[in-house]
């Protein structure tokens, strides 16, 4: 199982390659199961790579649903240096059944402002994508490659 | 295969054939030609699969194609005859083809369908594994396995209706219209129940008022899609070879 979003538009990354790469891009966090501290792990997740010294402040953080109606919390959090931002980091965090995946969006104020509404959109587009990952019915044995 | 074989050129595949073993477990074969890279000899594969409900056995044979006939027909018995010893009747997947253009997941030998826009669209089969039959009627056998998911469900009505039997399938589908508190977006609640001698079949949809025709037409192609399990051989000469083993 894995997250997919509705649109591409974004280069898509999992979360070791995000460390060298350059802003903006989308992070998907890899789907796993509820048997952890969300909150701890939400706290990581949304924290992974600051530039050293860096602080952090969380100016939005809203229980939705995603496009396909998935629950879904969205965090919108400011990397400051003093009393900079040097970047924005929207997270969708989402619930599906018993697992729970993330996107996160990672840029400039600069880009984030003009284009919030669109980069909402996009980490709101997530949804899961069960479709051959694993044996379910038999008939998939029988089906030629 | 180049894993299995680096030396050999394969220069055809079969497709994968269906094949039950004498035990009356699902198998597969997939034959293999090919090349060897340095002698040139023609060789044959012969791969198959005998598969329980959450692992399959692999027995793999190669041999040079001149002995491909002698070699090949010995395989083929040795499979037919290769058993899981998981015994006859216990709780089994089935066969069945799932629902075009939605997405399952397993858990267990339970498999949820469910489409790509749900929950949004909040439609959702449920196939468990078939279970040994009770001798009780398909549509009381129906009405019964909803009960226990209808906690919290405030029931308007129900319907119960045979359906037209299909590969020596009795049917019978169990329609359940109301509302649960906890999710009102789940209306809809319909059970097919297949019979046969020895085995019960069961796939129910969850799904809601404006999507319920259309899912339902996809859960009555699913439950015609039904296959029996496959019996075991139950002549003298099999169990005797079984007992001698």
């Amino acid at each position: 199982m894995r997250l997919v979003l509705e649109q591409q538009t974004w280069h898509e990354l999992d979360p070791e390659a995000a460390v060298a790469a350059e802003l903006p891009h989308i992070v998907l966090v890899p789907v796993a199961p509820w048997g952890e501290d969300l909150a701890a792990r939400r706290q990581q997740v949304l924290n992974w790579n600051l530039p050293p010294g860096a602080t952090t402040k969380v100016v939005y953080e809203q229980l939705v649903k995603s496009s396909v109606e998935w629950p879904m919390r969205l965090i919108e959090q400011h990397v400051m240096r003093g009393q900079e931002v040097v970047e924005v980091r929207l997270c969708a965090f989402y619930v599906l059944l018993e697992y729970w995946a993330g996107v996160i969006w990672r840029g400039p104020l600069s880009t984030f402002t003009p284009e919030r509404d669109a980069i909402v959109a996009a980490v709101s587009g997530g949804r899961p994508d069960w479709r051959r990952r694993e044996i379910i019915a038999l008939y998939q044995l029988y089906e030629s490659p | 295969m180049s894993q299995l074989a680096p030396s050999v050129e394969i220069t055809s595949t079969s497709t994968i054939k269906p094949l039950v073993t004498d035990e009356g477990e699902y198998a597969a074969i997939v034959e293999l030609e090919g090349t060897g890279r340095t002698g040139g000899h023609s060789l044959r594969y012969v791969i198959a699969f005998v598969f329980g409900e959450d692992f399959y056995d692999r027995i793999d044979g190669y041999f040079t194609a001149s002995k491909a006939a002698e070699y090949e027909a010995l395989m083929h018995a040795y499979i037919r005859a290769y058993r899981l010893s998981l015994g006859e009747l216990r709780a089994r997947r089935f066969y069945y083809e799932p629902p075009g253009g939605w997405q399952g997941r397993a858990r267990n030998l339970l498999a949820q369908w469910f489409t790509f826009d749900y929950p949004k669209r909040p439609s959702q089969i449920i196939v468990s594994a078939a279970f040994p039959s009770t001798k009780i009627e398909a549509s009381v056998t129906a009405r019964a396995l909803i009960q226990r998911r209808l906690v919290g469900f405030k029931q308007e009505r129900e319907t119960g209706e045979s359906l037209p039997a299909e590969n020596g399938l009795g049917m019978a589908l169990h329609h359940v219209v109301g509302q649960f508190a906890s999710d009102p977006s789940i209306t809809d609640l319909c059970t097919i129940v297949a019979t046969d001698q020895r085995y019960v079949y069961v796939a129910r949809l969850e799904t809601s008022t404006a999507w319920f025709e259309q899912d339902r037409a996809t859960l009555v192609e699913l439950a015609r899609s039904i296959r029996s399990l496959p019996r075991p051989k139950t002549d003298e000469k099999y169990a005797l070879s079984w007992m001698a083993e």
